[in-house]
């Protein structure tokens, strides 16, 4: 068993993980540009990023895209610590909690979209509850699921398919 | 290089995948329900407000109460708002579809009317048991003795 540090010093995981970070960030800079139809609502291409980073490099690369996305793109959109920040690393980190562990347990019960869609169910679910004790602190939030869960169903399918598309051509890259 | 095949995706689908999606349909018609069911335990004549949105800043908050209307300033031009018989609607604006003129009127705590091209949010807050608060639901500014 190696440490996190070890595994993430192997030079071309490293690298990987960095190409990795970089792709979230801009998707996630590019879908903060995008109009939306639902303003609460983004579709979470991001996400792609940290599933290819969990399948093809493992947990510890999952959360370092994760992670760096959420910070780096607080910093770019300078939103750093603002209530969006909180909100944007909480759906983050409950995402890529719940990937790693569906995908560690149940590796041969779940597909990447059925872990795709359990990341975007914990992202609404964590980010609901952080913007009912932060920001809005009543329990009329719970009318707001629904809006949110919705499109985040959809969201969740598709990413989870373009990440399962996207792996399949990165399993002819050299390990 | 393959194509996008429905017959391919639905082969590398798991047994997990339908718990997850199942797990998601209840939370989702779940919520909408009990949103529902705390609507209809509400007194919608009482403290119902609209926060007004514009561009993710709150710039105003109106109670709905009497017949007023009122100008404000989208991100894409002007705009009319009109409250009446505890409704609110938009009544004119300078956006180029006009969808949320044929919106109509929201009335029920957490409707919300929105403008896509003025970045307008308007979100109903009612009437609720609220967390922090007495049962009355008065934001009183201190007790002092």
């Amino acid at each position: 068993m190696r440490s996190p540090i070890e595994i993430m010093t192997t030079p071309r995981r490293l690298t990987r993980t960095a190409l990795l970070a970089g792709f979230g960030l801009v998707m996630f800079l590019f879908e903060s540009m995008l109009p939306r139809p639902l303003p609460w609502a983004k579709p979470g291409l991001a996400n792609i990023a940290t599933l290819l980073a969990l399948y093809w490099l493992g947990p510890t690369s999952a959360w370092a895209v994760t992670l760096l996305r959420v910070l780096l793109g607080s910093f770019f959109l300078g939103a750093f610590l603002n209530p969006g920040f909180w909100l944007s690393l909480a759906g983050g980190v409950a995402a890529v909690a719940v990937m790693t562990a569906l995908k560690k347990f149940g590796a041969t019960q779940f597909s990447v979209i059925g872990v795709s869609l359990a990341g975007a169910l914990a992202h609404v679910l964590a980010q609901i509850t952080v913007a009912g004790f932060l920001i809005v602190k009543r329990v009329e939030i719970v009318y707001f699921l629904p809006a949110m869960l919705w499109p985040a169903l959809f969201a969740g399918i598709v990413v989870g398919i373009a990440a399962m598309l996207l792996l399949e051509r990165l399993s002819k890259m050299p390990a | 290089m393959k194509t996008l095949e429905a017959k391919t995706l639905l082969k590398a689908l798991r047994p997990g995948d339908g718990l997850v999606l199942i797990l998601f349909l209840a939370l989702a018609l779940g919520s909408f329900w009990a949103g529902d069911f705390l609507r209809a335990k509400e007194k919608l004549d009482a403290n119902l407000t609209a926060i007004i949105i514009i561009n993710n800043r709150e710039v105003a908050t109106k109670e709905l109460t009497g017949a007023s209307a009122f100008d404000i300033q989208g991100a894409f031009g002007a705009m009319t708002l009109q409250i009446e018989n505890n409704r609110i609607r938009v009544r004119r604006s300078s956006c180029p579809n006009q969808v949320c003129v044929k919106q109509g009127a929201a009335q029920r705590p957490g409707e919300m009317l929105v403008c896509v091209p003025n970045r307008l949010v308007v979100l109903l807050r009612g009437y609720a048991p609220p967390l922090d608060r007495g049962p009355q639901g008065s934001r009183g500014d201190a007790v002092t003795h």
